[in-house]
């Protein structure tokens, strides 16, 4: 994702962090229609799915910002 | 592409985005609750879904401090950057708004109510948050037990159970709900035998219920804009007493000087004015809190609605406009509360001498 | 000659009355707060084209007068959410 305009890098973002709380989310329910713990892996594939999301998203919002200024920078 | 091939396919898509949410993506019809629904319980106290939601926005907010200040650069990059950035730049709004001498005291109040109301209402935002959840059953009415008169039928799609979904059918037709036709005075028999005979033909994995989400947005509780309110007008006062001292300040409230001179006319008037002031007081805190709380649940309100009725398109619009209503009721708040601490503390008689530092010279 | 078929309305009951509140109050509500932010904001305008240096003091003042209309708005709000769904 190295090059593309700033734009399309923040839908990349974006689409990260929901679909990590959604797999976290959707993979806890799963499992606990299997293993029948309701709904104890359904809280923790959330916060899973949330800490993921917050955490990646930060990472990659951080490599934007210094992406944006060194292209201010003249060259 | 030229110009008018563009405008074909984004209008095709326009249409085929529309057409494909308002099919198979839309939510149950919208159930709105008022009070926030407790989660679990410790020990007897009720914890609901908002406190939830309250402690990550506060582990949040801690974390993006501590890491942001851990090792202090002279030369800051990075998230210290950031984080000095934004403090900075709120600092000079308010030294605009409060004048340089009085700043300092009001800056760290001010600044908290407008971080964490901006946090708390960007953080409801997120998916996840007032959609997924457990749900709690229909139950009859015993002591104390209620029955629900609406509720869903949470099922599957594609052997996962994805909560909150839309039924895909054609026709489009309401999404799975139960009504149950109850009358006005029916029995606790009579509702007990119309639960049964609305769900005994669920699926092994479909439930019905009322969905009570995990997490929902702080600020849709009236009792966190409520506590925030109390808490500014405390430290209104607060800012005022210590201004001016207790009796100069409280001379706004009880002014009986023109009274005890002699001027019985002007002195009732005075008193008067001094008791609507106090009433002021405390109709600024219901003015703060409910503005507030209104807000965000207009916009969750807003959400749900807009869920159910034109999913895909619709709803962008309607979540940019929630993120700078979050901005602006954060904004407001703190904005509000720094004006009135201005008025406390410059005090009551102070019109008569000259506006040496007039507080809100255009910067 | 039943009373219902000559008069409909009746028919409307009292789940319908409920309705039929909420709907007045948020309209009611909602009239007049939506012009004194018309207003104020116009007013804003003015000053601004007098004085376009003066941009941020104006901007923050009319955001502050804006809040103190929605309020009102808000509360209209909440009378009309706690009529439909509470009551």
């Amino acid at each position: 994702m190295g090059g593309l305009p700033p734009a399309f890098r923040l839908v990349g973002i974006g689409w990260y962090v929901a679909l990590c709380i959604v797999l976290g989310a959707g993979g806890g329910v799963w499992l606990d229609r299997r293993f029948d713990l309701d709904p104890l892996l359904t809280l923790v594939g959330l916060f899973l799915g949330l800490g993921l999301a917050f955490y990646g998203g930060y990472l990659m919002l951080l490599d934007l910002l210094s992406a944006i200024g060194q292209r201010r920078r003249p060259r | 592409m030229s110009k008018k091939s563009v405008t074909i396919i984004i209008t095709i898509g326009t249409i085929v985005l529309l057409l494909v949410g308002f099919l198979s993506l839309r939510s149950p019809r919208p159930i709105v609750e008022l009070k926030a629904e407790t989660v679990f319980q410790i020990g007897g106290f009720p914890i609901a879904n908002t406190i939830i939601t309250s402690w990550i926005v506060i582990v949040l907010l801690t974390a993006f401090c501590f890491f942001a200040f851990r090792r202090m650069e002279l030369v800051p990059r990075g998230l210290q950057n950031f984080a000095e950035m934004a403090m900075e730049g709120f600092y000079n709004l308010v030294v605009t708004t409060a004048g340089e001498k009085h700043a300092r005291r009001f800056f760290p109040v001010v600044a908290t109510i407008f971080f964490y109301v901006l946090v708390a209402n960007w953080l409801g935002l997120f998916p996840g948050v007032a959609t997924i959840g457990k749900v709690e059953e229909m139950r009859a009415e015993e002591e104390g037990g209620e029955i629900l008169e609406k509720g869903f039928v949470f099922d599957k799609v594609g052997g996962m159970n994805v909560i909150m979904p839309g039924v895909p059918s054609w026709p489009p037709h309401e999404p799975g709900s139960i009504d149950l036709k109850l009358a006005e005075d029916a029995t606790p028999a009579e509702k007990e035998a119309a639960l049964e005979e609305a769900t005994k033909d669920l699926g092994k994995d479909e439930k019905a219920g009322l969905l009570v989400p995990f997490l929902r947005s702080v600020n849709t509780d009236i009792n966190s804009p409520l506590a925030l309110a109390l808490m500014s007008a405390i430290f209104v006062e607060f800012w005022g007493i210590s201004a001016l001292g207790f009796l100069r300040y409280g001379s706004k409230f009880v002014n009986v000087r023109r009274l005890l001179q002699g001027k019985i006319l002007d002195g009732f008037i005075d008193v008067f004015v001094g008791v609507l002031e106090f009433f002021a007081e405390v109709a600024r805190i219901v003015s703060f809190t409910f503005r507030l709380f209104g807000n965000i649940l207009a916009g969750e309100i807003l959400f749900l609605v807009i869920l159910f009725l034109l999913p895909v398109i619709a709803l962008d619009l309607v979540y940019g406009m929630e993120l700078f209503v979050g901005l602006i009721q954060a904004f407001i708040f703190a904005m509000l509360t720094l004006v009135f601490g201005v008025v406390a503390v410059s005090g009551h008689g102070d019109e008569h001498e000259t506006k040496e530092e007039s507080p809100a010279t255009p910067s | 000659m039943d009373l219902i078929n000559l008069f409909p309305l009746l028919a409307i009951g009292d789940i319908g009355m409920k309705y039929i509140a909420a709907g007045f109050a948020i309209a009611g509500g909602g009239l007049a707060p939506a012009l004194a932010i018309g207003m104020l904001t116009g007013k804003a305008m003015e000053a601004l084209g007098r004085n376009p240096e003066a941009q941020p003091v104006i901007t923050t003042n009319m955001i502050l007068g804006i809040a103190f209309c929605e309020a009102i708005a808000i509360y209209a709000l909440v009378v009309a959410v706690m009529i439909g769904f509470v009551f």
